[in-house]
């Protein structure tokens, strides 16, 4: 147990729990929220809107009740304050509007900075009361509701009872109660006596009546008074009666007999009906019961067992090949056929395990509809933000890889991608602009892209920048196709603080989001429509863990190309090179494309030479082009496993990582765009030098 | 030993709850919705529920009809929050053998409970 | 530097590369391997031979500043320190190769002298934190920071 700033008492699991919950909740509120703030009065309207908001008032109430728990106050408020204002909102008396979403959405922000306080384990910091007070101007006072059962006198009630179908042997007992006003919810309490006398009695009647009790107070002082026929045990129902919660003092009286009255009304027939009902909600929902929560670590853990295993399946294949080798042909086949199989259930316990690190993309974009609401804000510019694909599954280590990248893309399309109002109506176009970031699935590859409806790129002014930042000189930008001007954007130093406005941020350039990107094997790619927007698209690998792959060799070392980059193979003798300039030609499909050996791409090492003028082409595709690449030998397509390549060599271009071949070497997994991009870097250097 | 089986959305509340109740030598059940407090009732048979009345996928007042509907003797005991009197009215007549409002007191929990079980 | 100072006993492993004896803080070194079957990397910085496959981790191979390359692309060719070497939030494991290990000492580090007046470049690597006098010739110690190469910014 620790003591805090607040005085509150938590362990620390209780407090991780406690910050946690928090945060789920209020990630959830904020993403209403802002759906109500974007609908812009429309909202409430449908019935998926009507489940949202029941979904915010659920938050703020667990917040509250949270809070509430350990004496936490200025949560409690602040979410009671929420909690009354949604109720309103949910109930329908309180419009959805979007001061509404407003006030809420400041709300969460200070609860953002109470549930931080609360994790370091600090003072929370003061709550604006101002707040809390405009949130309860917004919200409609509850009335009050009294009950207003008629108050009946005791001779009615006898009357009634002796106005019932059954013949009543043996004594009639009038029970007189006070209820506490102190209890919680008095009428609640006065319920439960009527209840438990029912129970008691073979007949009854009650001021007031069970039906008239339908609020939370209780008039007439806190009195209830019922006649009872037909009891088996006075005691115990005194008893019963005084053991409710909140029942100051019990009277029974024995009375004369008298003559009964029907009494109450047929609840089970709704009771019923709403039973159907409620089986069938739960015949649809029944998936959500059967998830469970696992420890990240754990996940992690398992996927690495897999991966050895897999890396442990490889080498035994490539073993029983060998064992043919030394003459044992039979035993090679059988054990073959077992490790085939093996084999198989390996990839499926790899698939499954894959798929239970997936998540959907809208974990991280819920982010961004609250970001670009504040640079909406912040700027001048007018622009709607749009999400799509939400729902696309993604690995989750990418997910939090992507995150400062999509940032930093966002935040660039707001402030350099989309102009201003006036500029915009004066071309003609809609003056509020469009920013979409969307994704979905494209063969293997999960594709997230920001596309704005602005004035695109101006690739002259890129240019120019970049011959200023020293980066390009005349002659090469001669040479620089559109393409590799776009490319500029990316090069480490082509942005600097100076022109970096506020909303983009400090210093950091496209360089860090390429970086980004290639280090979980994705690429970024920048379309650009001059006039009418530009499109930022990441491609990210569906898996981070193991690819299909070609397995290569280049000057006596094994290599590895994803088969998601190779278009074709081709036999080096069988194709008729043309050596125009200093990059063979190579013809493909009606085309010419470069052929390139690996030691172009790195010039100052002779060991990734390929041996000579026999062996295979790999033709690789970038982006949208095509060149070819020189081996010594084709050995076989694999599932190879992906490992990392750490510092001091992790950022080398053209080669994203490695996998660990049967035989325990390493060998190293070849990235052709990164490849074909360092390749032209390298050319302009040449050049400029 | 009594089993009580605590249903709530918010696992710091069950934590709460659970910390309290099996100090006092109660095995505590947990679930975090209704349809899980259904489930588990069903599996388990437990002595007594505490369920909160606000939960998403199944709330309180349906599984409290479930719980009522395969068990009429069902303990039912409702936790609520303020505000929510006519829910706990009706949870009241639809069965519900108590209801506690939060904040949580622990003596409060305590006495309700054993009341209920003696 | 004088002997007054209090003194900074380390436990030491001490090992030759190109003849000169090497010391490193026995902490800091998690095994010894055989090394060999290295992966060339090319585009590399110069000093990393390779990279070879540590019980399912693939960790770099380096060789000292200044030392002469060696080839270590066959089987278990030569003799590395797999050495921790801390950075940023984690450690990073490289093999560092070695031509001998001589043995294990202790040493005191507050009798480090400087190596300016050395002349020798590889005696000036950055590795090298300082230099103990022995009988037997200077003893150069070695800090794992230093192993780490600087990274090459990317098309720079």
């Amino acid at each position: 147990m620790d003591w805090d700033a607040e005085g509150i008492d938590l362990s620390a699991e209780e407090r991780m729990t406690l910050v946690t919950e928090a945060e789920e909740e209020l990630d959830r509120a904020e993403d209403v929220l802002l759906q109500i703030e974007a609908a812009a009065g429309n909202f409430g309207r449908r019935d998926e809107d009507q489940e949202r908001l029941d979904t915010l008032f659920r938050s703020m109430h667990t917040l509250k009740g949270n809070a509430a728990s350990i004496g936490w106050e200025g949560m409690t408020g602040l979410a009671h304050a929420a909690e009354d204002l949604m109720q309103g909102v949910r109930d329908g008396e309180v419009p959805p509007a979007e001061a509404v979403a407003d006030v809420l959405l400041r709300s969460v922000d200070v609860m953002r900075g109470l549930t931080a306080a609360m994790a370091a384990g600090k003072a929370s910091p003061a709550v604006p009361p101002a707040l809390v007070e405009e949130m309860q101007a917004l919200s409609v006072p509850t009335a009050e509701e009294y009950y207003a059962g008629d108050s009946r006198s005791s001779t009615d009630l006898l009357r009634q009872l002796e106005a019932g179908e059954e013949d009543l042997d043996g004594p009639i007992f009038e029970v007189k109660v006070m209820i506490s006003a102190d209890t919680d919810i008095p009428a609640v309490r006065a319920l439960q006596v009527i209840l438990a006398c029912e129970e008691e009695a073979a007949q009854m009647v009650s001021d007031p009546a069970k039906d008239d009790i339908d609020g939370g107070i209780l008039d007439d002082g806190g009195r209830v008074t019922c006649y009872l026929a037909g009891i088996d045990d006075p005691a115990m129902l005194q008893t019963r009666v005084g053991d409710i919660e909140g029942v100051e003092a019990v009277e029974i009286n024995r009375q004369e007999k008298g003559l009964p009255d029907h009494l109450s009304e047929e609840e089970e027939d709704t009771a019923e009906e709403d039973n159907g009902e409620a089986s069938d909600a739960s015949l649809v929902r029944s998936a959500d019961a059967r998830q469970i929560r696992v420890d990240v670590a754990l996940m992690d853990r398992l996927m690495n067992q897999v991966v050895e295993m897999v890396i442990n399946r490889n080498r035994l294949s490539s073993l029983i090949d060998t064992l043919g080798d030394h003459g044992l042909a039979d035993l090679s086949e059988e054990m073959g056929a077992t490790v085939e199989q093996m084999a198989g259930i390996t990839t499926s316990l790899q698939e499954d395990i894959m798929q239970t690190r997936l998540v959907p993309l809208d974990n991280l974009f819920r982010r961004f509809p609250r970001m670009m609401r504040n640079l909406r804000k912040s700027s001048s510019k007018e622009f709607e933000f749009t999400i799509d694909g939400g729902d696309t599954e993604i690995d989750r280590s990418l997910l939090d890889a992507i995150g400062d990248p999509l940032i930093h893309i966002l935040r660039n399309a707001v402030d350099h991608g989309v102009e201003d109002p006036a500029v915009r109506e004066a071309n003609g176009k809609d003056p509020v602009a469009h920013i979409r970031l969307s994704a979905f699935r494209q063969e293997n590859y999960i594709m997230v892209e920001v596309a704005d409806d602005g004035g695109g790129l101006d690739t002259d002014a890129i240019a120019a920048q970049a011959k200023e930042r020293g980066l390009i000189d005349v002659d090469s930008e001669r040479r620089m196709s559109e393409e590799d001007v776009l490319d500029l954007l990316f090069t480490n130093g082509f942005s600097t603080s100076e022109e970096v406005t506020e909303i983009s941020g400090r210093g950091v350039g496209l360089d860090v989001v390429r970086r980004d990107v290639e280090e979980v094997n994705g690429t970024v790619l920048v379309e650009n429509h001059p006039g009418r927007g530009s499109a930022f698209r990441l491609s990210l690998p569906l898996t981070v863990t193991t690819v299909r792959s070609l397995l290569v060799d280049i000057g006596s070392q094994v290599y590895v190309i994803p088969l998601g980059s190779i278009r074709e193979t081709i036999r080096l003798e069988a194709v008729d090179l043309h050596h125009t300039g200093d990059t063979p030609m190579l013809p493909f499909r009606g085309d010419y494309i470069p052929l390139f050996r690996l030691e172009d791409f790195f010039p100052e090492c002779d060991r990734a030479a390929s041996g000579g003028d026999e062996g295979y082409i790999v033709v690789l595709s970038m982006d949208r082009r095509d060149y070819g690449l020189l081996v010594d030998g084709l050995l076989g397509e694999e599932e190879s496993v992906i490992k990392p390549l750490r510092r001091p060599i992790g950022n080398i271009p053209g080669i994203s990582s490695a996998t660990i071949r049967p035989d325990g070497r390493v060998a190293l997994i070849l990235d052709a765009n990164g490849l074909f991009k360092e390749m032209r870097r390298t050319a302009r250097r040449a050049v400029n030098e | 030993m009594s089993k009580i089986l605590v249903v709530d959305d918010a696992e710091f509340m069950r934590m709460r709850y659970k910390k309290l109740l099996s100090g006092e030598g109660y095995e505590v059940l947990e679930a975090g919705n209704g349809q899980e407090a259904v489930q588990i009732y069903e599996k388990e048979g437990p002595d007594l529920v505490l369920m909160d009345i606000t939960m998403p996928v199944m709330d309180g007042m349906e599984a409290l009809k479930e719980l009522i509907s395969r068990d009429a003797d069902a303990r039912v005991i409702m936790s609520s929050a303020l505000g929510q009197e006519r829910v706990v009215l009706s949870a009241i007549k639809g069965g519900a053998k108590d209801f506690l409002v939060k904040p949580f007191k622990p003596d409060n929990v305590l006495a309700t409970v054993k009341k209920h079980l003696a | 530097m004088n002997g007054t100072e209090h003194a900074q006993m380390h436990s030491m492993v001490t090992f030759l590369i190109d003849e000169q004896e090497y010391g490193m803080r026995t902490e800091a070194i998690r095994s010894i391997i055989p090394v060999g079957n290295v992966t060339y990397v090319p585009g590399a910085p110069a000093s990393v031979a390779g990279v070879i496959n540590l019980r399912g981790d693939i960790i770099p191979v380096v060789e000292l500043e200044g030392t002469r390359a060696r080839d270590l692309s066959d089987e278990n060719e030569g003799l590395a320190l797999v050495v921790e070497v801390p950075d940023e939030a984690e450690h990073i494991a490289v093999a560092l190769v070695v031509d001998e290990v001589t043995h294990v000492d202790r040493a005191d580090f507050a009798k480090l002298e400087d190596t300016d007046e050395l002349m020798v470049a590889r005696d000036r690597a950055a590795a090298v934190i300082g230099v103990l006098s022995r009988e037997e010739g200077p003893l150069l110690i070695l800090e794992p920071t230093g192993l780490l190469p600087e990274e090459e910014e990317v098309g720079a």
